[in-house]
């Protein structure tokens, strides 16, 4: 029953989304500017951007598009359509479902990212694997906050504010561990130089997932 | 004469130790630190303080979270607020030993960087409360929020600095702090001063307990 409701939730989203493109396109506009921007900034490429920079760069994209994929997470169910919503879900299906959104939709843009900054400024990762690996662990561990802050900021009046005053700061524990990984697959220092900090990430990540799903259900109410 | 209470005097008399001790007490000759080794009485325990205060907080944060008690939201924003206030203040003095000792008043150390996410992280939560109505809203919002912003700091300073070179001892492979080089002398100043600091934070966190509590009421008339 319960994985029964989560995919259907999670497929409920992704149909929407298929048809309607809006988080996709703006996702790709955002990323395609932002990576364009930084090429004319850069003087285009003149300034011999060297991996480290890339990898900042990457990783600041990613950070931002990561605002814009929550910054609507909750829009439907919990203000229009809540007590809709609040009959059929229990809490804890409505938060996965959500989360595996996010993380699905931050994955693609972090793909689309990696391919435009390389197809700007070539593409200084050595070891593919071990970056996809770093990606993705990343995504899961953003969306992850980012669905419960998504979920705080929604109930508040400025929300389209808050959601990036409340969760850049919880984000960096989660990016410095990441550019750290990062330098290790750019530089293809092989994966026994990075098991412990990605044992951290893993750690960090399933933090956060068990901490939301223990503390949304408070917000999944209206009393 | 409002009465203080017992924890009120202790740590008034502890702080007036540490402070007299402190500066006029012997501390161990040691190489780059000399004198400002006597930050250690202020700039480590305003961080013990800032823990336990913010721990408290969360504490208090469950508590609400449980039994609906408006008293327990109250106090656990107290607890923020004392918490961030001694936050700064150990950047401040940190920043000040830094500049002494390690050349440059921020340098980049994880742990310094980690303290001033930490920070950023708690101005989120005054920033979440303002700009919510007061009432159970609120209340459970700014639970949710500061028990989540918790499980995030306690990792990013004690295990994201363990992992980096630091100039900070007890991480990059120097020593832990218990072994550091701080003899007999010092610790019969430091331990007290941890205990003196902390209550001193409980002390502001229940005065500003009481005066949101007036404050509620006024407004509630």
């Amino acid at each position: 029953m319960f994985f029964r409701q989560l995919t259907a939730l999670l497929l409920k989203d992704l149909k929407l989304e298929f048809r309607q493109r809006v988080l996709t396109a703006s996702l790709l506009l955002f990323v395609v500017s932002a990576c364009f921007t930084v090429y004319q900034i850069s003087f285009a490429g003149k300034a011999r951007i060297n991996p480290l920079v890339w990898n900042a760069v990457f990783w600041l994209v990613l950070l931002f598009s990561a605002f814009q994929v929550a910054a609507r997470g909750f829009q439907k169910e919990m203000e229009r359509e809540f007590w809709y919503w609040f009959f059929i879900l229990k809490a804890e299906v409505l938060l996965l479902g959500k989360l595996c959104y996010h993380f699905l939709m931050l994955s693609f843009t972090g793909f689309i990212a990696w391919a435009f900054l390389s197809l700007f400024f070539g593409n200084p990762v050595q070891d593919s694997g071990m970056f996809c690996f770093i990606v993705i662990l990343a995504c899961l561990g953003m969306a992850s906050a980012l669905t419960l802050v998504s979920a705080l900021a929604s109930r508040a009046r400025r929300n389209s504010a808050l959601l990036p005053v409340l969760g850049f700061p919880l984000l960096i524990p989660t990016l410095m561990l990441v550019v750290k990984l990062s330098l290790v697959a750019l530089d293809d220092l092989g994966w026994d130089f990075a098991w412990k900090n990605i044992a951290t990430l893993c750690a960090l990540d399933l933090i956060m997932i068990a901490l939301s799903l223990v503390l949304f259900p408070y917000l999944w109410r209206r009393n | 004469m409002p009465k203080i209470v017992w924890w009120k005097w202790t740590s008034i008399l502890i702080l007036l130790y540490v402070v007299c001790a402190g500066f006029l007490g012997p501390v161990p000759r040691l190489h780059i630190v000399n004198e400002s080794i006597r930050n250690t009485y202020f700039h480590v325990p305003m961080w013990f303080g800032m823990i336990f205060l913010l721990g408290a907080s969360v504490w208090h944060s469950i508590l609400y979270l449980r039994q609906g008690n408006p008293e327990h939201d109250r106090f656990s924003h107290a607890c923020v607020q004392a918490g961030i206030l001694f936050g700064v203040l150990g950047l401040i003095t940190g920043m000040l030993w830094a500049h002494y000792t390690w050349g440059a008043a921020w340098s980049n150390d994880p742990k310094q960087t980690a303290s001033a996410i930490g920070l950023l992280i708690y101005f989120g939560y005054g920033v979440l409360r303002g700009s919510l109505q007061e009432g159970k809203e609120r209340a459970r919002i700014s639970a949710v929020y500061s028990i989540f912003a918790f499980a995030i700091f306690i990792p990013l300073i004690w295990i994201l600095p363990r992992f980096t070179d630091s100039l900070h001892p007890g991480n990059g492979g120097n020593p832990a702090f218990g072994k550091y080089d701080m003899n007999n002398d010092m610790r019969l100043v430091f331990y007290p001063a941890v205990i003196g600091w902390t209550l001193l934070g409980f002390w502001l966190a229940n005065i500003w307990y009481r005066i949101g509590k007036l404050q509620d009421k006024t407004t509630s008339l």
